[in-house]
């Protein structure tokens, strides 16, 4: 790629701007999926705190 | 698709192939960047910016992609009464929602140098802002309603109407820009394409497809672990 | 189809007895197109430019704004539970309310419009195209607030996600409609189109919004 033809800067933004989201979504999705499975863990764990092992 | 009712042999099976799908995914981002990037040749009128088509189109495809995948679970879910049909479209929304969000964005600053407008209300940039705001009523139907049985059920009538609702728009734009006649014909990436830049622009494609199956997966597993939360919240309720 | 007629003349005296709603739409209408020219600036070939469209906005927001009465008062006392099993169904029931809220509110709206046109510029020639479009676009106007009321009718803080819900199918209401409203025929390709968004309108609204209903009556 030129990087000194014209309008380059609009090509890197635009590339950035996809990377930065595509990351974010990333994020978001792999984050709320450990913090779900960290609760259920906990969950899990009080109920066996409560019941036993019968 | 009945054997894959049972959430804990969806889990199963989501497991055991989310490993392959990230290395596909990696890879055919790593060859599309690059084609992308350095072996598609600068286009005759656009110049260099014609490199964001190859983020640009994806993106939009996908936007309709998932939408459409998302009503048709909504049917699924309607007709059949398939458990996780739901689930995968609840899942989807937010991707495709971001995938939509993209394809606004990079459209605008691929408009800028193209047509020096960051913002034209042609046929395709307004159903695609209009889809946008499907994706954000949809995700609003499920933020609003509490009992997620009942959030299920107008969040498919909701992506079904929106569906049905997502033509009659670009048609109708396209009507509205034919009739007034100052308007020109926006064309993306000139009259055929050239395979050196179809090439690049297929892998593109692949690879947000890719991206979009990996997230899924994780999102529909999230699913599927919140809802066992709920169970188990109310399991404690009730003194068990 | 007497039973239909039933329902509708019961929401009419209804709505006659309440009032409130149908003055708000019509004072918000009113609202929009005196503001328009005082926003605008006076310059007469501007509004007359913009009169059909800015009267359409006024239209489909007064519409919008009045969507959450439609079920809300007989879901709160429970009539609508009763409607769900009675020997009418739903579907029906649907019809006959967004039928009531047309005749009460969107009508009458479409009616005065391009009487009001006159505040904006009117060209006098696009009244009667305007009238009719209006008409004819004004039935799917309010069959599509049914079906956002129906959609949003248990929640607490539904007008938000009303708008949200059905300004997407607005959209191509309004494009058709203004496109009608020009002065050039009185029957378009236009008109058409906005006809048959009206007539699909009146058989796949009612059985999606009461689906929606049914979800928040179980």
């Amino acid at each position: 790629m030129d990087l000194n033809a014209a309008h380059v800067s609009f090509v890197l933004a635009a590339y950035a701007v996809s990377f930065a989201g595509l990351v974010a979504l990333v994020v978001f999705v792999l984050l709320r999926d450990r913090r779900l499975k960290r609760q259920v863990a906990a969950l899990d764990r009080g109920k066996e705190l409560k019941h036993g092992r019968r | 698709m009945q054997r894959f009712a049972n959430p804990a042999r969806f889990l199963n099976l989501a497991n055991a192939i989310l490993p392959f799908v990230w290395v596909a995914t990696a890879i055919t981002f790593a060859a599309g960047l690059y084609m992308a990037l350095f072996t598609a040749p600068p286009d005759y009128q656009q110049g260099e910016t014609v490199r964001i088509m190859f983020v640009h189109v994806p993106a939009a495809w996908m936007a309709l992609m998932v939408y459409t995948s998302m009503a048709i679970a909504s049917a699924t879910a309607a007709i059949f009464r398939h458990p996780l049909a739901d689930m995968a479209a609840k899942a989807a929304a937010p991707i495709g929602a971001m995938f939509c969000l993209l394809a606004l964005i990079t459209g605008s600053l691929w408009g800028k140098p193209m047509w020096g407008a960051w913002w034209v209300w042609d046929a395709r940039l307004t159903s695609m802002f209009v889809l946008f705001l499907l994706y954000l009523g949809y995700m609003a139907v499920w933020q609003a309603i509490e009992d997620p049985h009942r959030a299920a059920l107008i969040a498919r009538i909701v992506a079904i109407a929106g569906f049905i609702n997502v033509p009659i728009v670009k048609f109708s734009v396209d009507w509205w820009n034919s009739l007034h006649q100052g308007a020109s014909v926006f064309r993306m990436g000139g009259p055929t394409i050239d395979a050196r830049m179809l090439w690049p622009l297929l892998i593109m494609a692949l690879a947000y497809l890719l991206l979009f199956m990996g997230l899924l997966l994780i999102a529909m597993r999230s699913e599927i672990t919140q809802r066992k939360i709920r169970q188990l919240q109310f399991a404690g309720l009730e003194g068990r | 189809m007497k039973l239909l007629w039933a329902l509708i003349r019961r929401d009419l005296m209804l709505a006659t007895r309440q009032g409130g709603g149908v003055g708000t739409a019509i004072g918000f209408f009113v609202t929009v197109i005196v503001l328009l020219p005082l926003g605008l600036g006076p310059d007469q070939t501007l509004l007359q430019r913009i009169a059909p469209g800015a009267l359409w906005i006024a239209l489909l927001l007064s519409v919008l704004l009045s969507a959450e009465r439609i079920f809300q008062s007989d879901y709160e006392d429970g009539s609508l539970d009763a409607m769900a099993l009675g020997v009418v169904p739903l579907e029906l029931a649907v019809l006959a309310k967004a039928a009531a809220h047309w005749l009460t509110t969107a009508l009458p709206l479409a009616l005065a419009a391009p009487f009001f046109g006159f505040l904006i510029n009117l060209d006098p020639q696009a009244i009667l195209p305007l009238g009719l479009a209006m008409i004819i676009g004004s039935v799917a106007l309010s069959l599509l607030a049914a079906l956002g009321a129906a959609i949003t009718v248990a929640l607490r803080r539904g007008g938000l996600l009303v708008s949200l819900l059905i300004l997407p199918f607005y959209v191509p209401c309004l494009i058709f409609g203004v496109a009608a409203s020009s002065i050039s025929d009185l029957v378009t390709p236009s008109l058409l189109m906005l006809a048959a968004l009206a007539l699909a309108g009146l058989v796949l609204i009612p059985i999606a919004a009461a689906a929606a209903l049914r979800a928040y009556l179980k």
